[in-house]
């Protein structure tokens, strides 16, 4: 009992009780001060785990990745705090990355994920730390765009018991359908080189190769149970909502 | 292969500009930063890394159109060698002041009968006579037979003509003179007649008459010139028309004592330096004079510009001599063989001493420089070339 979300009970206010559980209703009805108590619910921990690296400013239609994620990353922060869940927050980058563990509020919440900048490459030494004791719900939301399979690793590495991973992999409409036109001279903004797309087989390969990997990473993951949804970052945020909404729910009923 | 205007290659420097271009746009459009370019092929990185032109094929066809329109402002051509006239036409000058009639007829009877293109006219006044001249060398073409005949014979030639076999094909008259005339045409059909003191015509009724009657290789009516003219602003106009005559031969027959006195003008006519040693003029040509009373032939020869001029002095007078010597010309005969074969009587030892310093003369093929145009080709080239310029462009531009 205690500090909850689900009415339980009255008992008599007693000095040092938080005088803000005061029931002013009881009071005008008894002229009595009563306490309101209710159940603690078990509520899991929300981890969202954001990849700060350069290929996160990928930038389709005015919208870049990173900032995508980020009022993604709100949307559902919002919800659990409105739920009274525990939400903490990973960047990672190699420059530095930051586990900002819990904040207490939205509004810090806010204002730590909004000067959140992207730099360099995915933090290979970083490890994606969760409780065993506590459920945690890990969002992580990336590219993917990874050299030697580090990010993907990283996650399979954090993959227990007690945990469910949700993986986002975030990319651009530009990205999945290779809209570049001919000739078209495109910079890698981790390595900084320089590709030109000089003919239609380019393209068409590399659809072919993204198609693959995202298949091999869908396959890898739903080994370990881990969920890998891949997003259009041309698609309304409140789709993708629902959908951690609908895998929330179901967690919930597995843990219950 | 030349051109016209050569200048115009300079435009050849504008080819640089769509390079310039594609230098300047390939700067100002930086790359298109992405997230990853790993899954593109690695043969590609590499080459990214080399310098090279974007759209080479559109910028290679850019290039072809402005050097084309270069070459076409520049008039390219290629020069084709013509061979003008194998044989040369022949222009015979009869000067009337010969007053020989009984001469006359006859002469152009046989020239006539030679088919060959006859000159002839009644000399007026000294003046006249070199109007006449001027009108023989602003031919625009050597006519294969062009009769003319000069007021003062009108009483002759009026009416069919039995006693000349040639027809009068149209009549220069001076505009500012009035006399009577008969005009007919090449089938022997009466078309005018006119009394003797009525007649007037001018320069519109000429050239109505030239519309009427303008047969094949027919001279134009010519606009006289005006009685006042000076002789040698007459034998200059010569000299101007001349250069852009077709070649023929000049045969001058008149008497010494007219010729001696247009020396200095005929002197200029022959030696002007309009009168050029190209193909598109007349190489050499032949005169003979004739002194009136005695006809005399003389044998100097003189070598004026490459002109072959021939002074014979006639000993004997003789009315076939004329003849003779016409006819000679006409069949092309060496003028040196025609002296040896003539009575030795009429040779002069001038001529004899000279012998050696004459120089045949041989008509000559006379070839043209054409200047043959290659404005259509190129035209078509240009067309083609925008088309797949303007084809290659299309494609480049992004879906």
């Amino acid at each position: 009992m205690g500090q909850g979300t689900e009415f339980s009970q009255y008992r008599a206010y007693q000095p040092g009780d938080d005088i803000r559980r005061l029931d002013w209703k009881m009071y005008a009805r008894s002229d009595k001060f009563f306490v309101r108590e209710s159940d603690q619910s078990k509520g899991i921990k929300f981890h969202f785990i954001l990849d700060g690296s350069a290929s996160m400013l990928h930038e389709d239609e005015g919208l870049k990745k990173l900032d995508y994620s980020k009022y993604l990353t709100a949307a559902l922060a919002y919800i659990g705090f409105n739920q009274g869940d525990e939400i903490e927050l990973s960047i990672i980058n190699s420059d530095q990355s930051i586990a900002y563990g819990k904040i207490s509020s939205y509004k810090k919440f806010v204002q730590t994920i909004h000067p959140i900048k992207a730099k360099k490459t995915w933090d290979k030494t970083f490890h994606i730390n969760s409780s065993r004791l506590q459920k945690t719900l890990i969002i992580v939301l990336s590219d993917f765009h990874e050299m030697q399979d580090e990010i993907k690793n990283s996650i399979l590495k954090a993959r227990h018991a007690n945990n469910e991973i949700l993986t986002f992999c975030l990319l651009s409409d530009n990205e999945i359908n290779c809209t570049y036109s001919l000739n078209s001279q495109l910079q890698d903004l981790e390595t900084k080189e320089i590709i030109t797309i000089k003919n239609k087989a380019s393209q068409k390969k590399y659809l072919e190769q993204l198609e693959k990997e995202l298949a091999e990473y869908k396959q890898e993951f739903a080994a370990k149970n881990i969920d890998f949804q891949i997003i259009n970052c041309s698609n309304d945020i409140d789709q993708q909502i629902k959908m951690v909404l609908e895998k929330r729910m179901l967690i919930q009923r597995n843990l219950n | 292969m030349s051109f016209l205007n050569p200048i115009y290659l300079l435009g050849l420097t504008s080819i640089f500009i769509p390079i310039l271009i594609h230098f300047w746009n390939r700067k100002q459009s930086p790359p298109i930063k992405v997230g990853s370019i790993k899954r593109f092929e690695s043969d590609s990185k590499e080459q990214a890394k080399k310098f090279h032109f974007k759209n080479l094929p559109l910028l290679i066809s850019r290039i072809i159109l402005l050097a084309l329109f270069s070459i076409l402002a520049a008039g390219l051509f290629y020069p084709k060698n013509e061979i003008i006239n194998k044989e040369i036409d022949k222009v015979l000058l009869i000067d009337y002041e010969l007053k020989g009639k009984e001469v006359l007829p006859k002469l152009i009877q046989k020239i006539d009968s030679t088919n060959r293109t006859i000159y002839f006219t009644d000399s007026l006044s000294k003046q006249n006579y070199w109007t006449e001249l001027n009108a023989i060398l602003g031919l625009q073409f050597i006519p294969d037979t062009v009769q003319f005949i000069g007021y003062n014979q009108l009483k002759n030639f009026t009416g069919k003509k039995k006693e000349f076999p040639f027809y009068i094909d149209w009549i220069l008259i001076p505009k500012e003179t009035e006399r009577a005339f008969s005009l007919q045409n090449s089938q022997n059909n009466l078309l005018a007649n006119s009394s003797e003191t009525n007649i007037h015509y001018v320069q519109g009724q000429a050239q109505a008459l030239e519309n009427n009657f303008r047969l094949k290789d027919t001279l134009k009516i010519l606009n006289l010139t005006k009685k006042n003219h000076p002789a040698f602003y007459k034998v200059k106009s010569a000299i101007e028309i001349l250069q852009k005559q077709s070649p023929f031969q000049l045969v001058l027959v008149s008497s010494e004592e007219i010729l001696s006195s247009k020396t200095r003008a005929f002197d200029l006519l022959l030696s002007s330096d309009k009168i050029d040693q190209s193909a598109e003029s007349f190489k050499f040509s032949k005169e003979l004079h004739f002194h009136q009373s005695e006809i005399h032939l003389t044998s100097q020869i003189e070598k004026r510009n490459s002109q072959t001029i021939v002074h014979s002095d006639f000993t004997k007078k003789d009315p076939d001599l004329i003849y003779k010597i016409g006819q000679l010309i006409y069949q092309n005969k060496e003028l040196e063989n025609f002296i040896s074969n003539n009575d030795n009587r009429i040779v002069s030892s001038k001529l004899l001493a000279n012998k050696k310093n004459f120089q045949k003369t041989k008509p000559t093929e006379l070839t043209r420089t054409k200047k043959i145009s290659l404005h259509n080709p190129l035209w078509i080239l240009i067309a083609l070339s925008l088309f797949v310029e303007r084809f290659l462009a299309f494609k480049s531009v992004k879906p």
